[in-house]
């Protein structure tokens, strides 16, 4: 056998390893594709957090005051510091007539009309009923929040 | 066959058993794992303790909590991404966080997770 026959014989073995190589990844992968659900928890969590934190929404002087929100806080800047970039977040936060709305992490964010696509989304809202501190007053505010993440 | 080809043919038969050993060791490693539980612990582990850092986060006041396993584990934070190994040599398992968490790295059973001002794991 000449060395070209030779070369092209190799060729196709060397293929033909590389396919299977590539069945194998294919099944190892198949068989590993168990996962622990929890993007319900999370939410959960992360909600828990806008409301509950003072690096987040909740209003502090010597102590923080869970179900008081600090008018001061309710920003944009300010909350992208509080909350992790993987989850889109969007706040509708509505006191005395008025309805102020924050996207964080608007790349996510801006699909929450596209939440009915449950196979990529995961979607939740929650509304909470809370006082509103600002400067001079303590208000009641409606915070509704909508959390969406990629599945 | 002439002398280079026959070089050529001594190459291929290294590289095929090369590549017969990584496919084995590797498959058998995975599989092992896979079977007496240790992934699936590996992955239970990443969220459980993802999410058990995050609630600690925002707890409204000093809080120490101390999380055990029955076996050695490896846990890292980078760029608020926790990896968790059992093994140095295979694939870690993954959580985000929600909160902002420094970066660390352990090794160890138990791990000592205390909020003061910010997250910090001992």
């Amino acid at each position: 056998m000449d060395l070209a026959k030779e070369s092209v014989y190799w060729v196709f073995r060397v293929m033909i390893v590389g396919i299977s190589l590539g069945i194998v990844i294919i099944i190892l992968g198949s068989i590993s594709s168990y996962s622990i659900k929890y993007d319900e928890i999370q939410s959960y969590v992360l909600k828990n957090k806008i409301i509950m934190d003072d690096d987040c929404l909740a209003y502090s002087d010597y102590r923080t005051h869970l179900g008081i929100i600090d008018k001061d806080k309710f920003s944009k800047v300010h909350l992208q510091n509080c909350i992790n970039k993987n989850i889109g977040i969007r706040l509708n936060l509505i006191y005395e007539g008025v309805s102020e709305e924050i996207l964080i992490n608007d790349n996510l964010a801006d699909k929450i009309d596209f939440c009915y696509d449950e196979k990529t989304f995961y979607c939740e809202r929650e509304r909470y009923f809370l006082t509103l501190k600002t400067n001079s007053k303590e208000i009641p505010s409606v915070l509704t929040i909508d959390t969406i993440k990629l599945r | 066959m002439n002398k280079k080809g026959a070089i050529q043919k001594v190459l291929f038969y290294i590289f095929y058993l090369l590549i017969a050993f990584i496919i084995l060791s590797v498959s058998a490693g995975y599989l092992n794992n896979y079977f007496n539980g240790l992934e699936f612990n590996k992955e239970f582990i990443a969220k459980d303790l993802g999410i058990t850092m995050d609630v600690l986060s925002f707890s409204p006041s000093e809080i120490n909590a101390v999380y055990i396993q029955s076996e050695e584990f490896q846990v890292e934070s980078v760029n608020n991404k926790l990896r968790v190994k059992i093994r140095d040599l295979e694939t870690s398992k993954e959580y985000n966080f929600i909160s902002n968490i420094d970066d660390f790295s352990k090794k160890s059973k138990q791990i000592w997770i205390k909020n003061e001002d910010k997250i910090t794991v001992k």
